[in-house]
Formats: structure tokens, C-alpha cells, sequence
């Protein structure tokens, strides 16, 4: 199962925890289980018309899904994703 | 301009560097950096670029020293509370380091006044507390071509990046749109870990002293995140995107009109 990174901002929506192991074969099955599985995150991934929200970036294995294959971007079992999102603090 | 005798003492374990030596240390003295936001980030990166010898330093904040502050601007002390922060810094970093220029620059950061403020410098520093000033930076630097050295803190976390506009990554090929106010909390309710703001302010810092003196590699075309709960410094590829609304290839953003 690919381990998937919980930015900060999404963890109080997964039960408070930093890492989740989930099972998917591409990008997009793995935020369609994720939010399955914690509707809280449906509307933190995706704005009002469905699609990804423009400040979700997804990295597989630290390479920005937008420069592969988007979410179609296949995942293996070994595969570490990353959710980064832009923080404001200073 | 030679150094005096009196610079050479101060700047002596800088100018020990072979990487620095004389040459360096009079780059840095002959350069103009503006800090935006002299809190958390901006306290750390302010009082090691004046001690390094950056000759001039420009300061923007328009807000007071608060009591809620001191637990990581320490640049600012339980005296300075009710004090505009740009002069409380003003006042360290001169005790510091008088013989550099320190402008304070009490203001509110808009696109009405942005560009009249950084025609003076030639790197703007991005330390400011909020996604507006974020993104008005990144455009502005990207509009006026001045490198920008951004970051951001929450809690226990920090994100770094150089951007070399129309050369490398900016901010918005990264995150092309600010969140709205509504999906995220604010720094305010989240909190900010102090030593988290002092660590990332200081990679500005360095960041910023690379690009000076042209040594290293620096963070460009890389998001850099540190997780300080498992002290994890990462490094994430960033590229400029195509599609980016200001540096792309068909910007929307042709201006510094409104922030958006």
C-alpha cells in the first residue's frame, strides 16, 4: 500500500494522524478512497465544480504530479506521496 | 571601496572565507535587501543580515509590538510593546551593526505603494504573516525581475524557496491561487512554534548571503519543507510552469493592479 504524507492542515479531518497506508492504483483512486474513507477532506481536495483545488499539490516520491501524469499518475505499493500546501505564517 | 580598518575587524571571521575575502565582504556591504514582515522569520533574518554587514536594510511592518509577539520575534523586547516594530528593530539592529543603513518602512504593503518601496533594493525578502503580502511579493518580484526569497511557518512546520523570476519556479507556478480565508486556519489560531520561525528565517538569511557573494547552490527551482516534529528538512522539485498566471507563457497578471 502506498504511504500517503498528512499535511497538518488536513490531519484533525484523518483522526489526527500524520501517515496513512492506502491502497490505490493511481493518484485519483487513491483521493477517491482517501475521501471515502474521511468525507471531511472531500471539500479541502476539490472546489465547487469537482476538480483539484489549485493550492493541493500532490508529489509522488517528491515529483509534482502536475509534470507526470496528473491524477492519472499511476502509484506502486512502495510509492510515498506528499500533499503540500501553501502555508502563511510568518 | 576599501574596507576600514575597523570593517576588517568586524567582518574578520567573514572575510577568513576564501569564498568571501575582501571582494565578498564589500558586496555585501554594497547591498540593498528589503525584509517584509519583521516578525517570527523577519527577527531572525534581519539580525544575522545586519551582522553579516549588509549594507543596507530596508524593514516594512505596519504593526505595533504586541505582547502575544515576544514568544518569537525576538527582536523585539518586553519594553518595545505599544512600539512600531520597524523601529524597535531598527533600534537592535543598529546597536548591532551601526554603521549600516536600517530604513524603517511603517506601511501596509498594498499594490498602490509596493513598487515605490522596492526601487530602492535589489532582493526582497519574504517574511510577511499572510497570503495577500505573499502574493503580491511573488508578482512584484517577478514584474520588477528582483529576486525574491520566500518562506512561511505553522506550528511545527516551514516551507523555503529562491526564486529567480523568469529564471526559475516562482510562488504561483507552485500554488497558482491563494486558498480562501475559510479553508484555512490562521496563523493566529494554529500557532508558530518560535525556534521553527528563527530556523526557517535564518535559511532566508543564508539563502540570501549565497546569492551575494555567488557561492553554493542555492534553493531555487526546490520547495523546501522542514517537519520540526521529526526534524525533517526535505527538499520538493518545483519547475517553472507553463501555465503559471504571471511568469507562464500567456500571464493573466501583467501588473501590480489589485491583490488577488
Amino acid at each position: 500500500m502506498a504511504v500517503i504524507r498528512i499535511p497538518l492542515l488536513f490531519q484533525e479531518a484523518v483522526g489526527n494522524v500524520a501517515r496513512l497506508e492506502i491502497k490505490a492504483g493511481n493518484v485519483s483512486e487513491l483521493i477517491g478512497n482517501l475521501t471515502n474513507e474521511f468525507p471531511g477532506l472531500k471539500e479541502k481536495f476539490y472546489d465547487n465544480q469537482g476538480s483539484l483545488n489549485q493550492f493541493v499539490n500532490i508529489y509522488v516520491n517528491e515529483e509534482d504530479i502536475r509534470f507526470l501524469e496528473g491524477e492519472k499518475t499511476h502509484l506502486k505499493d512502495t510509492d510515498i506521496i506528499d500533499i503540500i500546501l501553501p502555508i502563511a505564517g510568518g | 571601496m576599501a574596507l576600514s580598518k575597523e570593517q576588517l575587524a568586524r567582518y574578520r571571521r567573514n572575510i577568513v572565507i576564501p569564498a568571501i575575502g575582501d571582494k565578498g565582504q564589500e558586496k555585501l556591504l554594497n547591498s540593498k535587501v528589503l525584509i517584509v514582515g519583521i516578525g517570527g522569520l523577519g527577527s531572525s533574518c534581519a539580525y544575522y543580515l545586519a551582522a553579516v554587514g549588509i549594507g543596507k536594510i530596508g524593514l516594512v511592518d505596519f504593526d505595533l509590538v504586541e505582547l502575544d509577539n515576544l514568544q518569537r520575534q525576538i527582536l523585539h523586547a518586553t519594553s518595545d510593546i505599544g512600539k512600531s516594530k520597524v523601529e524597535s528593530a531598527k533600534d537592535k539592529l543598529n546597536n548591532l551593526n551601526p554603521k549600516i543603513e536600517i530604513i524603517p518602512h511603517k506601511v501596509k504593503l498594498s499594490s498602490e505603494n509596493i513598487l515605490d518601496i522596492v526601487k530602492d533594493y535589489c532582493l526582497l525578502v519574504e517574511c510577511s504573516d499572510n497570503f495577500l503580502t505573499k502574493y503580491l511579493l511573488n508578482d512584484t518580484s517577478v514584474l520588477t525581475k528582483k529576486p525574491l526569497f520566500y518562506a512561511a511557518v505553522l506550528r511545527f512546520e516551514g516551507q523555503a524557496m529562491t526564486i529567480l523570476p523568469r529564471q526559475t519556479a516562482c510562488y504561483r507556478c507552485l500554488f497558482p491561487k491563494p486558498p480562501s480565508e475559510d479553508e484555512f486556519i490562521s496563523p493566529k489560531d494554529a500557532g508558530i512554534l518560535g525556534a521553527v520561525a528563527g530556523t526557517i528565517g535564518l535559511v532566508q538569511a543564508n539563502e540570501v548571503l549565497k546569492y551575494i557573494l555567488n557561492i553554493g547552490e542555492l534553493l531555487t527551482n526546490k520547495l523546501l519543507t522542514f517537519d520540526s516534529l521529526t526534524t525533517t528538512f526535505k527538499k520538493i522539485k518545483a519547475q517553472p510552469n507553463p501555465n503559471c498566471p504571471v511568469c507562464g507563457q500567456n500571464p493573466t497578471i501583467r501588473g501590480i493592479t489589485s491583490n488577488e
